[in-house]
């Protein structure tokens, strides 16, 4: 009995495979530098994440911090113990989080606190209570708290991403899954499997639901699934191309590219009433749509100028306006969550990056310095961009902050991953 | 590439065989329209003779040629309805595309020109054409430009009569690469149009 | 008998009829090969109208720049005119004054500034300025240029004059337009040496020169911050734009 008690707890402790691998190509000048003591563990027994590496991992990945670490450290003090500022000052390090983790009968307590070691006080202290499946989700939260303390912005370690994977083995012998994993990469699990290729994954303005296209039947079309419950429903499958779905920020429409009347067109899916309004009328390629936050305008891109450019529609007139000008291939926009710039796909001197635009000065700044980079998505607080990008043979996620001074990749393990998505809050 | 090179040497034996059968039956069908005469002259002649007896032999002799000629005409058309399968069966099924466009390339033309060949003659045989496109450039709009080529094709399929009904057509976009080389060899390879037959 | 010669008849009719359906085929062949031509031609036409709609659209955006920059270098013209006619007719009113000695209180109906007697109800100065400082808190920066430029040609004796000018530059700046940014701060630095922000104008016209090259004059003009007022924020501010240059 004992034996396999251990045994569990030795399964617990390894840490989870497939998880993608975080590495910081590049930071901003004077990070913040935080020492996040390993938690106290107040009970018997081994916990299945180490929750202050997830926190200094999580704050490392913003770009905005680096930590202090653990060999270094000349106490490693809990909640209840006393900090000696001096200690900590001497390994540099200008904040420390101490905490501990205790079993209870209803499940388990995380106790923290964050000090300012030159200010020699205790910023915050806090006891979260939770169940053995959410110690994650405990992690996220308090990485949240202390990032949104010390930087004044909405912290983005408790959100999700959604990306596929493929797996190759021939041409026509594939499997895709569509994943569903944490912000940090962590937990991913397979929501949707295919041998045929699945595409343009898109969240709903809430996070409850995922908008994707997939084929069934060797005819492509566009499907809604529940997060919660995985009921799937049909939203088009029409011949030709249903794809590139997005969600309208009331969530109630979605807009897509149909090419049932001869050529790539957008449409407008009313998703009570199933009605269809078709928003273009061009024999060129008008595809990618995506809805700007206030919902009153669509960016897509149209090859209707000879090359493929972005092209900003008026949902209300239809009226189109050009809105890149700079370079051959401008394609696959996205908006900041201020509506006011927009990320997007550029192609200069014949290589492919993510490049970041202001809609007001029309000013652009390429973020990224990989090739064939592409399907950049934002993160719901503005500061940083995931995308997906190459390495020689494989497809990997990278992340950019929105002024291009962080980059962070995110090797994948062994498939190849592409179409991140990052989720809305979901509080 | 070597399987195709194989096929394409597979595919003009088949030719040069069924063509050097054909030459045979060709000849055959043009010598009997004139020997015709002569005989229903013979006929006539000796018709007089012998009315009532030889007009049934003949009658069945000439019955017996009309099939002959009648199976000697089918086995033509036959020949040649196998000639047309075996050049379509012979000829290219991979149709390659310029970076961003969907327009089809000359070359293609003499090979798309044989399927619509087959295709017309045979109004069962039906194709399913598979529009691809290269990994540079987004997926979506990649995903619309193998819709495109694939159209290209069906419109120039459609144009020399074949039925719509017996295309059908998928983009797979830049997902399904035949090349994994991540350069312009690999590229080039992986714009394209796939046809098979069902 | 009969039957023979219609049996005949009927392999010539096949035979004609096979003729004829060649001749047809035939017919049919040149049909649609004309057909895919035309395909093919309509194809190319598309993708040159389609060239030509980029080509449009791009020469379309590059005209109404143009057309902005221009207004913008008009409105500076006409400004920098303004002024000098103004500088003109003081001098030559102070010239006029001190020859035959007026007193000096006197000149004040002479010159165009709106005088309480205006039986015309006038919008002030300081509505206009206010307006267009409006406009760049809710970054209308176009319009709010062009009103700032109004107000300096139409009141050009107002006290908030330097202030307008001190905006336009801000404006540009953050535009990117840095050459008209350097413009306005420039003739700031020299017209209004006294002006209350001039060291805030001298750093950020160190700080445009140097980001446009001109790293000599940048320098100049940021060192002389720090001589001038070697305690203010501006010698601090001054003094790490410095450090980031070298």
């Amino acid at each position: 009995m004992r034996f396999i008690a251990i045994a569990i707890a030795i399964a617990l402790a390894l840490p989870a495979h497939a998880e993608l691998v975080i590495e910081i190509t590049r930071g901003v000048e004077n990070p913040i530098k935080i020492a996040v003591v390993p938690f106290q563990v107040k009970s018997s027994g081994a916990f299945d994440a180490d929750l202050a590496r997830l926190i200094e991992s999580n704050l490392e990945r913003s770009g905005q911090f680096r930590r202090v670490g653990r060999e270094t450290m000349l106490s490693l003090p809990g909640p209840d113990d006393e900090v000696f500022y001096r200690d900590w000052r001497a390994i540099d390090s200008e904040y420390t989080v101490v905490g501990s983790i205790a079993r209870d009968d209803d499940g388990f307590l995380v106790r923290y606190a964050l000090h300012d070691v030159y200010g020699e006080r205790i910023l915050f202290a806090e006891r979260v209570p939770g169940d053995s499946s959410s110690l994650r989700d405990i992690g996220h939260y308090i990485s949240d708290r202390i990032y949104e303390s010390l930087t004044g912005l909405k912290g983005i370690f408790s959100t999700r991403l959604l990306y596929v994977t493929a797996e190759r083995r021939s041409e026509k012998d594939q499997t895709f899954k569509l994943i569903l994993s944490d912000a940090d990469g962590g937990r991913p699990r397979t929501i949707f499997q295919s041998s045929e290729p699945i595409l343009s994954p898109a969240w709903s303005p809430d996070g409850s639901r995922v908008a994707y296209m997939s084929y069934r039947a060797k005819r492509p079309g566009i499907y809604i699934q529940t997060l919660a419950t995985g009921e799937v429903k049909r939203v088009t499958s029409f011949p030709g191309l249903n794809s590139a779905p997005s969600f309208s920020p009331d969530g109630r429409k979605l807009v897509l590219t149909l090419s049932k009347d001869g050529n790539p067109e957008l449409y407008v899916a009313n998703l009570r009433t199933g009605e269809l309004t078709r928003m273009t009328k061009h024999f060129a390629i008008d595809t990618e749509a995506s809805w700007s936050p206030d919902g009153r305008s669509i960016l897509f891109t149209s090859s209707r100028g000879g090359k493929p450019q972005l092209y900003m529609m008026n949902v209300a007139s239809k009226t189109i306006k050009r809105v890149t000008f700079n370079g051959d291939y401008n394609s696959n926009g996205a908006f900041t969550p201020d509506g006011e710039s927009i990320v997007f796909v550029h192609r200069t001197a014949k290589r492919f990056h993510i490049a970041q635009m202001n809609l007001i000065t029309r000013q652009i700044s390429i973020l990224t310095e990989t090739d064939l980079d592409e399907s950049p998505s934002v993160a719901p607080n503005g500061t940083m961009v995931i995308y997906a990008t190459s390495n020689n043979e494989k497809s990997l996620l990278g992340l950019v902050s929105m002024d291009g001074r962080v980059r962070v990749r995110l090797p994948s393990v062994s498939e190849s991953v592409r179409e991140p998505t990052w989720s809305p809050y979901f509080n | 590439m070597k399987f195709l090179k194989q096929a394409k040497v597979a595919g003009t034996i088949v030719i040069l065989a069924v063509l050097a059968g054909c030459a045979g039956q060709v000849n055959e069908e043009v010598t009997a329209p004139a020997v015709e005469p002569v005989v229903s002259k013979e006929t006539a002649s000796s018709a007089s003779t012998n009315e009532v007896d030889s007009s049934a032999e003949l009658a069945a002799k000439a019955k017996a040629k009309a099939k002959a000629k009648a199976d000697a005409a089918a086995d033509a058309e036959r020949a040649t309805a196998e000639k047309i399968k075996s050049k379509a069966m012979a000829a290219d099924t991979l149709f390659f595309f310029e970076f961003d466009r969907s327009d089809l390339k000359q070359d293609a033309l003499n090979d798309l020109d044989a399927h619509a060949k087959y295709l017309t003659a045979d109004r069962s045989a039906k194709v399913r054409l598979e529009g691809h496109a290269d990994e540079r450039g987004t997926r979506a709009y990649n995903l619309a430009l193998g819709e495109r080529r694939a159209n290209s094709v069906t419109r120039y399929l459609v144009i020399q009569g074949v039925n719509r009904s017996q295309i059908e057509s998928v983009s797979y976009g830049e997902e399904r690469p035949l090349s994994l080389v991540r350069d312009d060899s690999g590229w080039l390879r992986n714009r394209r149009v796939e046809l098979i037959y069902q | 008998m009969r039957l023979l010669i219609i049996l005949s008849a009927a392999v010539f009719m096949t035979a004609a009829s096979l003729f004829s359906y060649a001749e047809d085929g035939q017919e049919m062949q040149s049909f649609r090969q004309s057909q895919a031509e035309l395909m093919l031609q309509i194809g190319q036409l598309r993708q040159e109208t389609q060239q030509l709609r980029g080509l449009m659209e791009e020469l379309s955006f590059q005209l109404g720049q143009m057309s902005a920059d221009q207004k913008t270098r008009y409105l500076d013209l006409d400004q920098r005119l303004g002024e000098l006619v103004r500088v003109q007719k003081d001098a030559v009113a102070v010239q006029q004054a001190a020859a035959s000695k007026i007193p000096a209180a006197d000149l004040s109906d002479n010159t165009p500034s709106v005088v309480g007697g205006d039986p015309i109800p006038q919008i002030s100065d300081k509505d206009v300025y206010n307006e267009a400082f409006q406009l760049i808190r809710e970054r209308k920066f176009d319009e709010s240029l062009i009103l700032m430029a109004d107000f300096i040609a139409n009141y050009p004796d107002s006290d908030l004059v330097l202030d307008a000018r001190f905006w336009r530059g801000q404006v540009f700046d953050v535009l990117g337009r840095n050459a008209e940014a350097i413009e306005a701060f420039k003739s700031l630095t020299m017209i209004a040496p006294d002006y209350r922000r001039i060291l805030q104008v001298k750093v950020k016209l160190g700080k445009l020169l140097i980001k446009n090259q001109d790293v000599l004059n940048g320098r100049k003009i940021l060192e002389e911050v720090i001589t001038e007022a070697p305690e203010s924020v501006e010698a601090g501010l001054a003094s790490r734009e410095l450090e980031n240059a070298s």
